[in-house]
């Protein structure tokens, strides 16, 4: 047949079909729920915490699609055999090919349809509402994966029910269907996976073509979920159905599957499992596996070597590092050293998601092992002097520092790059108390890195060319993302697409903190510090998932951890808990009671801000954290406030120097048996 | 047209056990009682079902080529219906297009729509249409392009009789220019509109022929039996009674049986129908 008429049967077809559904009752049924539905949606929005959670939320409206397609579907090709029609289309050349083909592309009409009326109304109500630039296209992809793309699947398995299932029982079982289908699976699969069965649930998340979980919102730093696997993954679902669906238009009322559609339903399942396996698994079940890694952390304590403490083994000159992104990292780092004691091994911290695959000095193997997040080069070679040690390493970030192969963060904070030994890469007590361990060398080193992948990506060193970047820095940060990068006063600014009016907040925080900074790291710390940074990250969604809150003050960067209100303000006086924490903190803080830590940390704040050292209003005043604590440990709320007047009638040497003496007690890590006789202690 | 040894089985059950028919032209029918095949042998010939064994030849097209054969057939079915949101002239002009008609398509459907006689119909939605009517969308569906061959599957079950008459003329024109493949349980409708007949009985073709040639099959063993008891033919052994009318006081019978059934039983000429009956019902009437 040629395609002149190949292409006018298909039309005509289609014209048929569309005729057919406009005079139909449950189109305009349909219709009219699509509108209800659109109209509930848009009077959500301004009410959402943030616009964006509006959608992240919207499972509602994707299971009515789900429904509403499958139902669809079946009263669509049930037709010609309710009209006793059906016959006829077999007896003429191509013509039941053609049926079957129209209704598939009538779906795909209907969904163009729902974008684009969906995207116009949802346009207009965020002009209207004044909603930020950044939100429109990612806000139409969003409609496309979750309520497009889920109808035109459901259509298409409801017209292969609708043809394959001769009796009424087709409905409840479609109905059953759609619900499998539909974003209430995880909340059907929690059970499963709080119990344990994670694994069970994240293959039953696979057949979910829905929000992979309906309550989550959205996040500041990586916006929707809109992986690209996912995209494959639904498209390779549509994909078979529509093959499922032609293969029984070519087959007719034959039960039988043709070959070719077996051979393509079959790649497409290995494919889209193979992507569902590594990206639904890994991104949608952070939860599953941040639980796991808090268990890992509190379970296996930090390994104890005399190799650590020893300075004097190697130590690193430079950098050179290649990253790849995907649905892992590949990594290669050719670490300048300079072995001063053959004698020891080298220890190295390295998060221990990252599994080495290769190791050598000079391009000869050496040995190593790794003890967590230790990584322990064995100097077999008794190497010494300068050398260049060659490490590969795959593997995921934990936490929220991945969410897709295109949004990531990788923060000089944290050590996905081998470090002199730090210590753990993360001190995780419990869920909401995960930190990182701050792990950035200290001291400068020359950094020269290239990326290898596709992403636009933000890095804190300076840009060489459009991929690769170097800096002498204390750590290095790179993100992929909903991120943006702005110059205002000479300062660079990395932050959320979402939250422009951050640019500037930014700034003035750091103007705050060029003005207390200094006089904590004297005070405190004996140490001198430039905070003039070049460059300032902003990071609010990372803290949200539990990285806790912080202000990192790297060589050439800094990154800003801190919260934001509801409107996406971030806070110009944050110079408060969250600083000191990330200045203050060294290994025995983490194992000091945590009320203890509080003590310390609200006393000095209301300390500096009382000296006009600190201009924070963030957070809890000293009064209120000692009722918190007095509520549970009275001894210790007494003893505090005899603390606290104490060093109030102290002159500011005293003051300083009783801070001091305070500080070095919560590094050497003090018990909550240990506090009150502690705090005692200080006032003498 | 010929069919040679087509056999077509549904699980254990033999619907079709290797039926012959050849020489199918002009307007051949097929009859048979319910479950006899006929529905199964159209749906065959029409390319909705594969045959299990056997071949089916015209000219040189082998049924094996679903494609080609579907271009050169029209098909009624049994159970036929369209769109009932649709307009007649609509189901016409979109089938046209389906059916690759190369004609004005406007100028062709009004041509068919006039042979059904739909002319003042033809706007009227499909769910307005009487049974009768239906059923002429079919044929008119069925005609359109001018197929070689026309399937037409018991096209006048259940229409009222004035429908039915319509219906014979109809198919007696079209099947003027063109082979009409026409099955029914309706004895009548065959002799009035088919040339040639093939009885199929139980999946067996038990004969084909000429109307005539039927006939004559039951030649000699038709009896009519005047009786006062209705149930006559019922007491006697071996014979089928095909009819049964009040005369005066007492009943004409009408029976198939080899021999004289009884003294009184006088020899009348055959029907097509007894004829008929005479081919499926012989085994009894030997026994």
């Amino acid at each position: 047949m040629r395609k002149k008429t190949v292409g006018k049967h298909i039309f005509t077809d289609v014209q048929l079909e569309l005729k057919l559904l406009y005079r139909s009752i449950s189109f305009w049924v349909l219709a009219v729920i699509w509108f209800v539905l659109l109209t509930l949606f848009i009077i959500s929005v301004p009410s959402a915490w943030r616009t964006g959670n509006a959608f992240t939320t919207s499972g509602w409206v994707t299971q009515a699609m789900i429904t509403g397609g499958i139902f669809l579907g079946i009263i669509r090709s049930s037709t010609e055999r309710k009209e006793y029609c059906e016959e006829i289309y077999y007896t003429v050349y191509n013509a039941a090919l053609f049926r079957y083909v129209s209704k598939i592309i009538v779906i795909f009409i209907m969904g163009i349809f729902i974008l684009i009326s969906g995207s116009i109304t949802v346009f207009l109500s965020f002009f209207l509402h004044d909603v930020v630039g950044a939100y429109y296209l990612p806000s139409m992809a969003y409609i496309a994966l979750y309520w497009v793309i889920p109808f035109a699947i459901s259509g298409i398995m409801g017209l292969f029910l609708g043809v394959a299932a001769t009796t009424k029982a087709v409905y409840p079982l479609a109905f059953m269907l759609s619900i499998a289908l539909g974003p209430l699976v995880p909340k059907l699969a929690e059970p499963l996976m709080l119990g344990g069965g994670g694994i069970l649930s994240q293959y039953y998340n696979m057949f979910n073509i829905g929000q992979m979980d309906p309550s989550s919102m959205i996040s500041e730093s990586y916006g929707y979920c809109l992986n690209t696997e996912l995209w494959i993954v639904r498209l390779c679902i549509l994909s078979g159905a529509v093959i499922l669906f032609v293969n029984r238009a070519v087959v007719e009322k034959r039960k039988k599957i043709l070959k070719i559609s077996l051979i393509l339903i079959s790649l497409i399942l290995i494919a889209s499992g193979y992507i569902g396996a590594n990206c639904i698994f890994k991104i949608q079940y952070n939860k599953c596996q941040d639980a796991e890694l808090i268990a890992y952390y509190r379970e296996n304590p930090e390994p104890e070597f005399s190799e650590v403490n020893d300075d004097n083994v190697y130590e690193i000159e430079g950098y050179d590092i290649i990253l790849d992104d995907g649905l892992s990292f590949e990594i290669s780092a050719d670490i300048e050293v300079n072995i001063w004691n053959a004698s020891k091994p080298m220890v190295f911290t390295l998060f221990h998601g990252f599994v080495i695959n290769e190791c050598n000095i000079d391009g000869h193997e050496c040995e190593y092992e790794t003890q967590g997040d230790a990584l322990i080069i064995h100097n077999k070679g008794s190497y010494t002097g300068d050398h260049v040690l060659h490490l590969t390493y795959k593997g995921c970030p934990p936490l929220n520092l991945y969410k897709a192969s295109d949004k990531w963060v990788l923060p000089g904070i944290f050590a996905w790059i081998p470090v002199e030994y730090v210590g753990k890469a993360l001190e995780a007590e419990t869920m909401a108390t995960a930190l990182f361990n701050y792990p950035a060398g200290k001291k400068d080193t020359l950094f020269k890195l290239k990326y290898l992948g596709k992403n636009d990506v933000f890095c804190s060193l300076n840009r060489i060319n459009k991929n690769y970047w170097e800096g002498i820095s204390s750590g290095i940060t790179i993100c992929s993302g909903w991120f943006d990068e702005k110059d205002e006063d000479g300062i660079s600014v990395i932050y959320p697409i979402l939250y422009p009016e951050n640019v500037g907040q930014a700034v003035n925080l750091m103007q705050n903190l060029n003005s207390s900074v200094p006089i904590i790291y004297k005070e405190m710390l004996g140490e001198t510090v430039d905070v003039s940074a070049k460059k300032i990250f902003v990071f609010p969604s990372i803290l949200q998932n539990n990285l806790g809150e912080g202000i990192y003050i790297l060589n050439d960067h800094v990154i800003l951890c801190i919260y934001m209100d509801n409107g996406g303000y971030l806070i110009e006086e944050a110079d408060g808990v969250p600083l000191l924490v990330t200045i203050l903190k060294t290994d025995g803080w983490d194992d000091s009671d945590y009320y203890f830590k509080q003590i310390f940390e609200y006393m000095y704040l209301d300390n500096l801000i009382s000296r006009g050292v600190s201009k924070s209003k963030q957070g809890l005043s000293f009064e209120s954290i000692i009722d918190y604590i007095g509520n549970d440990k009275k001894s210790l709320a007494e003893a505090a406030v005899r603390a606290y007047q104490f060093q109030k009638s102290l002159d500011t040497e005293e003051q300083v120097a009783f801070f001091k003496r305070f500080l070095n007690l919560l590094n050497k890590g003090i018990s909550s048996k240990e506090s009150v006789a502690a705090l005692e202690s200080i006032i003498g | 047209m010929n069919i040679d040894n087509l056999c077509k089985n549904y699980g254990k059950l033999k619907a079709l056990d290797h039926i012959c028919i050849e020489n199918i032209k002009g307007v051949h029918g097929l009859v048979g009682e319910n479950g006899a095949g006929k529905t199964t042998l159209m749906r065959i010939i029409a390319t909705v079902l594969d045959k299990d064994d056997g071949q089916i030849i015209h000219g040189d097209l082998s049924w094996n080529d679903t494609a080609k054969v579907r271009r050169i057939i029209g098909y009624l079915p049994q159970k036929f219906g369209m769109y009932h949101k649709l307009t007649v002239r609509e189901v016409l002009e979109h089938m046209a297009i389906l059916k690759e008609v190369n004609r004005d398509i406007r100028s062709e459907t009004d041509k068919v729509i006039s042979l059904v006689n739909l002319e003042d119909k033809a706007e009227a939605k499909v769910g307005s249409l009487s049974g009768g009517m239906v059923r002429r969308l079919g044929i008119a569906q069925a005609i359109l392009g001018d197929p070689e061959i026309l399937i037409v599957d018991e096209p006048t079950s259940g229409l009222d009789p004035e429908e039915r008459m319509r219906f014979r003329l109809l198919l007696r024109d079209i099947g003027a220019d063109r082979t009409v493949l026409f099955s029914t349980h309706i004895i009548d409708d065959a002799e009035d509109i088919c040339d040639r007949v093939t009885v199929l009985h139980k999946g067996h073709v038990m004969m084909t022929g000429t109307c005539d040639e039927i006939i004559k099959n039951a030649k000699g063993k038709v009896w009519e039996i005047a009786a006062p008891d209705p149930q006559v033919g019922d007491k006697l052994k071996n014979i089928i009674t095909t009819d049964r009318k009040k005369s005066g006081k007492g009943y004409i019978v009408r029976a198939l049986s080899e021999d004289q059934p009884c003294s009184d039983a006088k020899s009348v000429e055959p029907s097509l129908e007894e004829g008929y009956l005479y081919l499926i019902h012989r085994e009894e009437i030997y026994a």
